[in-house]
């Protein structure tokens, strides 16, 4: 009975806070298409910080993280793939392991760690020395002035970074494959251009745009979702980043199923 | 009573499941000083709140221009307060922002202002209170009563006709409290402007207050005006002031205090106290 009663009331605040994320995403679809006047500037100015912080400045990490990936996928086929008579795969495999599944969720974690906990650590703090409070009294929509720049820089900087992880992965791979192969770039990159379809970077393109919205809203919704306490802020912020986690991952599945059964 | 910019009607809230403020009625008379007092923790700040909109009361009504806010949509909420300044007990300057671009924000927000427009209109605000040379600073970088004075300046650069104060005087420096009530005074004399001011100052609420609520036990206790208030021989409301300005004592004692303790030969700690004790 503990048991069951202790599972009900996990699943009714999980019901609760779902529905509660849900109407704040509602509310920022709905301010978004609101005219407004002056806001433009105000927003631009987060909104380019927002960039910075979460697209350029996490390029070196990214970097390093795709390239290591390209890389060591490369070690990986050249390993097994002979075997089977496979090597012709390997840019098949790179671009169905790398474009289409890794690369998106990857940089999805690393803007998790970056700029998902940054997010929600800088509202929540913002609500306890109310910030927050002071904007609302002001008539400074939070919503318009905090999350949506925010939102919109994150979605932006995933989808660019994608990009970058995968020009990084196939860069790895190619310097992992002239060293043990011999190949030429140029024959290297025909082999990834001819095994990629459009599809490819639609789902690419997709899963960052899908990520990017995921990450930023649920980071910007734990960070308001602090009260009163700074000790709220960092149970938050672990809250923030297992549920984008999840989110991106069940986002993942559920785009993965529609390209192959949809 | 003159003709009320703001109502409140039967207003209750609790936190937590402890109640705050309980059933609170009262008229805020349009350019007017009204002065909310009574002891620590009687739910003053969070009156303020309620009737700022910031805090939506569990039950009952609160009325800007007869308009009941809860009735507004948000966009219309917001659009309201552009009207509104809210200056904070603790200041809340956005800490991200320098003092300029604190000052600029609800400019930048709410008008399609310049960019000269916008920097004569914070470099006039900042002059009026003496913050020039603190224009790039940020909150971090200030005392408390410059912050207090930049909340205000930012409160007042939007010309608003409501103006909410929480503590204003307290926790700031005497320089900051003249440049404080300098401003209060002029702003009591404009008739276009209402000014709720939350204080436990009995000699700002003395000399600058035209109706005062005294709030005890989380009720509206007494309201009336000044005279009203101050000399009625009511015995509780002489209570109430004199335990209001007991705190206000015990403050400034404990205060003094700690500078008599700066000066002696042991300073503020015991001889085996305090940083380097052995």
């Amino acid at each position: 009975m503990g048991f069951f009663s202790g599972f009900g009331k996990w699943f009714l605040v999980q019901l609760d806070d779902f529905t509660s994320l849900c109407a704040y995403g509602t509310l920022i679809a709905r301010t978004i298409f609101q005219k407004r006047t002056g806001i433009f500037r105000t927003g631009l100015n987060v909104l380019f910080k927002q960039v910075i912080f979460t697209g350029v400045d996490a390029l070196p990490v990214i970097g390093f993280v795709s390239l290591v990936i390209g890389g060591v996928s490369i070690i990986q086929s050249l390993t097994f793939l002979p075997r089977f008579g496979g090597e012709s795969f390997i840019g098949k495999l790179l671009v169905t392991v790398i474009i289409r599944e890794l690369g998106p969720l990857l940089t999805g974690f690393i803007v998790i760690g970056r700029s998902g906990t940054a997010i929600t650590a800088e509202i929540g703090n913002m609500v306890v020395s109310h910030e927050i409070e002071a904007l609302e009294s002001m008539g400074v929509d939070p919503v318009r002035y905090i999350a949506i720049p925010r939102i919109i820089g994150v979605t932006a900087s995933l989808v660019s970074l994608n990009i970058y992880f995968n020009i990084f992965a196939i860069l790895g791979g190619f310097l992992v494959s002239k060293l043990v192969l011999v190949t030429s770039f140029t024959i290297f990159l025909q082999r990834i251009v001819q095994s990629m379809a459009v599809s490819d970077i639609v789902i690419n393109l997709a899963k960052g745009c899908i990520f990017g919205v995921l990450i930023a809203l649920i980071c910007t919704f734990k960070g308001f979702s602090v009260k009163f306490s700074s000790t709220e802020v960092p149970r938050m912020t672990t809250k923030a980043v297992v549920n984008a986690i999840t989110a991106i991952f069940l986002a993942n599945g559920v785009v993965t199923f529609i390209y192959y059964f949809g | 009573m003159d003709e009320y910019v703001l109502e409140m009607k039967d207003v209750s809230v609790s936190f937590g499941g402890e109640r705050i403020l309980d059933g609170i009625s009262m008229g805020f008379p349009r350019g007017r000083l009204i002065a909310v007092t009574g002891p620590s923790g009687c739910g003053k700040s969070t009156l303020l709140k309620i009737a700022a909109g910031l805090i939506p009361p569990d039950s009952g009504s609160v009325y800007l221009e007869g308009v009941d806010i809860a009735s507004l949509s948000r966009r219309a909420l917001f659009a309201r307060r552009k009207e509104c300044a809210f200056v904070f007990q603790d200041a809340a300057l956005l800490s991200n922002l320098d003092v300029y671009n604190n000052l600029a924000l609800p400019l930048r927000y709410h008008y399609n202002h310049s960019a000269k427009e916008i920097e004569k209109k914070v470099t006039r605000a900042l002059e009026s209170f003496g913050l020039e040379e603190e224009k790039r600073h940020l909150p971090a970088q200030l005392s408390m009563g410059e912050k207090k004075l930049v909340s205000f300046a930012r409160g007042l650069i939007i010309d608003p006709k409501l103006i909410f104060l929480d503590e204003p005087l307290s926790g700031i420096d005497a320089s900051a409290r003249e440049k404080m009530v300098d401003t209060i005074i002029p702003l009591r004399d404009d008739p276009a402007t209402t000014i709720i001011m939350v204080s436990h100052n009995i000699e700002l609420i003395k000399s600058a207050a035209d109706y005062i609520a005294l709030v005890f036990n989380k009720k509206l206790f007494a309201y009336g005006t000044r005279d009203e208030i101050l000399k009625s021989r009511d015995p509780i409301t002489q209570k109430i002031l004199s335990i209001i300005i007991d705190e206000e004592a015990q403050i400034a004692e404990e205060i003094l205090g700690v500078l008599t303790g700066l000066g002696s030969p042991e300073g503020p700690f015991g001889p085996d106290e305090g940083p380097g004790a052995m």
